[in-house]
């Protein structure tokens, strides 16, 4: 079911007036809180769960089935943790009341990729889902108002649509179409390596149109664009995975933005090695052009400036895949169930304190709320 | 504000689990035994068993003449199917050689159109490798080999001894790879810093990643895709691999020994302790197989699905010992992201 023009603009009007306010003042005294998808390493059953700061265990919920990223509703009432590809349910957490937990079914003909973004004024949830009978991705729009009634969607532009993000204008939608082909037939078998194309595509979220799209060279085809991050300023960074030949070690990280188009960032053999093809995850460092990419099959994130187009530092986690910053913390989890914290001090991040470890298994992304 | 809630969960002061201490030498031996015994040789004897049904298509258009050695290809093919690693793994060669599972029917679709091009008799290795991977490969040489007739016309005679040829080139391509001073058996042999195998250890977990990727296709992929078939239609699928020449099932467990050979002949699984439960659940696979076999030649479709789906739990079981008996214990612990996190 496609979106109507006139649910577009009743939905659009609410996130473009969101737009013109779209720097929200952080309170000074609220609780930053940090939230994954989990996997228990006693019962192997899967959840989300909440901590704080200093890595302690708020709350837990259990899941239907294998999370994937973990997004928190602007105003931090809720927080929406997605099923992995190709996973049917989202669950909507109640932060602040008593409410139950919200499950929400995928439409019976698509499924969830595993991530989704607000609108700027906490009252859309935008979701890439797969259309899977026709091999395209779609974005699912569901308005948080109405128990995240599924309002209608529009194209991805491309296939296999991963991570979705809303650019600091407060209308355009980010989206990495990872451009690989799956089908639930076929469990998480990809299905037309020889002609994917991935692609990061600027979608105007008032009507579902296309502002601009750009592709990799044919040269890196096989890389599969998945993550990414955007800083206040515009300025896109993303994380790819390949499908080709481990050997090869393309580029794996670069940036994207309107203005200046999708380059790659330079990269030596030795940090390409340690990344092993696979970025799993990526993150920015609120109010600057500093990225950090974690590679869970490598064991180590690189932390890069985007401006300067260089890789400032390594740290290593073995497993490690989630990355989330605030202020001058970074915080980095791994499916051994650490999760470690670094303070800047300088141009260099330390860590600080001791990891914490619990048992379970934080799943690949890591999200800081607002505050 | 949030309920604090302890559930499962105990908190501590991290200390990173250390696996366990791995010999170097042990390691290296492990993949040096992996690239002599297994990998070359079945690399090496699908090359030749290539050249046997190129030399065989040149010499007769007869396509029932044709039929034994292509079945000794698809055997040869099938114990390699999931080495994935190097060549195999670039340029398209593992979806030329075998374009597997082909949802839309492609292959089929693609091969009517290019039997029915009467250009068709000037195609040769070279310009069958520019079409699309659909038209290059077992599944399309099957087509044409034991589709409607036996004798072939000289332009669909060329069309199989040009996929035949190309076949033959990417088996030899696979072949010098693993042969060659810079190949894939170097780098897994010979690991540096800037290497994608950084360490023996990198190289062991490769050798293991193979295994276990394979044995998850294997029961996500192929066996699945033959129940939902068997549980639409009551006979073998036509999405099923290698149907049209009665293969599906010697497909299968040929994959199954090529991960069963990696794992035993490399010594990872004597090293692990774990040789006899292996050999006895891939000797369970077998005999599941065979009995799936017997109950689709009786036409007991639904003793076929019952069967197969007992064969997946052999092969998510066989998934965990390679996991878990044997990865953990040679100290490879693959991580719960590292794995696939997505």
């Amino acid at each position: 079911m496609a979106i109507n023009r006139r649910q577009f603009l009743c939905l659009a009007s609410v996130a473009s007036h969101a737009a013109t306010n779209s720097v929200r003042a952080i309170p000074e005294k609220s609780e930053r809180l940090l939230a994954s998808a989990y996997q228990s390493s006693q019962s192997g059953a899967y959840g989300v769960a909440l901590c704080d700061t200093r890595g302690k265990l708020l709350r837990s919920e259990v899941l239907p089935g294998r999370g994937h990223a973990v997004c928190f509703r602007p105003g931090g009432e809720q927080l929406v943790a997605f099923a992995r590809r190709p996973g049917r349910f989202m669950q909507v957490l109640d932060l602040k009341g008593n409410k139950p937990s919200l499950q929400i079914d995928s439409q019976v003909d698509r499924h969830f990729y595993g991530h989704g973004c607000f609108d700027a004024a906490a009252r859309v949830l935008y979701s890439t889902e797969n259309d899977y009978q026709n091999a395209r991705g779609v974005i699912g729009v569901y308005d948080a108002h109405t128990q995240y009634s599924r309002r209608g969607e529009f194209p991805s532009y491309g296939v296999g649509p991963h991570e979705i993000i809303l650019h600091p204008d407060g209308y355009t939608l980010v989206v990495a179409n990872g451009g690989i082909e799956t089908h639930p037939d076929y469990g998480r078998e990809k299905l037309n390596i020889p002609e994917m194309r991935s692609s990061i595509a600027f979608i105007d979220s008032r009507d579902g149109s296309l502002i601009k799209q750009f592709y990799l060279p044919d040269s890196l085809q096989k890389l599969s664009l998945r993550h990414m991050a955007i800083s206040q300023y515009g300025q896109c960074f993303f994380g790819a995975q390949y499908q080709g030949a481990a050997e090869d070690m393309p580029p794996l990280l670069g940036t994207v933005s309107l203005k200046d188009g999708l380059q790659m960032l330079p990269m030596s053999a030795v940090q390409l090695a340690s990344l092993k093809s696979y970025i799993s995850s990526v993150c920015v460092v609120p109010g600057t052009d500093i990225f950090v990419a974690s590679s869970s099959r490598g064991g180590e994130a690189v932390v890069c400036d985007a401006k300067k187009r260089s890789v400032l530092q390594v740290v290593s986690g073995r497993d490690g895949s989630g990355v989330a910053a605030f202020g001058t913390r970074l915080f980095y989890s791994a499916g051994d169930g650490t999760l470690r914290q670094y303070a800047q001090q300088q141009s260099r991040w330390r860590p600080e304190g001791s990891a914490q470890q619990i048992d379970t298994r934080w799943d690949n992304h890591l999200s800081v709320n607002a505050g | 504000m949030l309920k604090r809630v302890s559930l499962f969960f105990v908190f501590c002061t991290c200390t990173v689990a250390h696996s366990a201490v791995i010999d170097e030498v042990q390691q290296k031996q492990w993949v040096d035994t992996a690239v002599v015994e297994v990998f070359q040789p079945l690399v090496g004897q699908l090359s030749e068993s290539t050249e046997k049904l190129q030399q065989s298509l040149a010499g007769s258009c007869d396509a029932l003449q044709s039929q034994a050695v292509f079945v000794a290809v698809v055997d040869d093919f099938s114990y390699i199917e999931y080495y994935r690693l190097g060549a195999m793994n670039s340029a398209n060669r593992a979806e030329r050689i075998f374009f597997w599972p082909d949802r839309k029917g492609t292959g089929q679709k693609q091969m009517r159109r290019l039997l029915a091009d009467p250009d068709r008799g000037a195609l040769d290795a070279d310009s069958i490798a520019k079409k699309s991977v659909a038209l290059q490969g077992l599944p399309a040489l099957e087509r044409i080999l034991f589709g409607q007739t036996s004798a072939l016309n000289a332009a669909d005679c060329r069309v199989a001894q040009a996929i035949a040829d190309n076949v033959h080139s990417i088996a030899q391509q696979l072949e010098e790879d693993w042969k060659s001073d810079d190949g894939v058996a170097y780098r897994l042999q010979n690991p540096t810093k800037s290497s994608v195998y950084r360490s023996s250890q990198e190289s062991v977990a490769a050798l293991l990643t193979v295994a276990e990727s394979g044995l998850e296709s294997i029961a996500d992929k192929k066996i699945q895709a033959m129940i939902k078939g068997l549980q639409q239609l009551a006979v073998m699928p036509k999405n099923a691999p290698f149907w049209r020449s009665g293969q599906t099932l010697s497909n299968l467990e040929n994959n199954l020994h090529g991960i069963e050979r990696l794992l035993i002949a490399s010594g990872m699984a004597e090293s692990a302790a774990a040789e006899g439960k292996l050999s006895f659940e891939f000797d369970n696979a077998s005999r599941m197989i065979a009995a799936v076999a017997e109950a689709l030649a009786s036409g007991d479709a639904e003793t076929a699905i019952s069967r197969l789906q007992a064969l997946g739990f052999i092969v998510k079981s066989l998934h965990a010992l390679s996991s878990e008996d044997v990865s953990v214990k040679l100290g490879i612990v693959t991580g719960f992201n590292s794995s696939d996190g997505d």
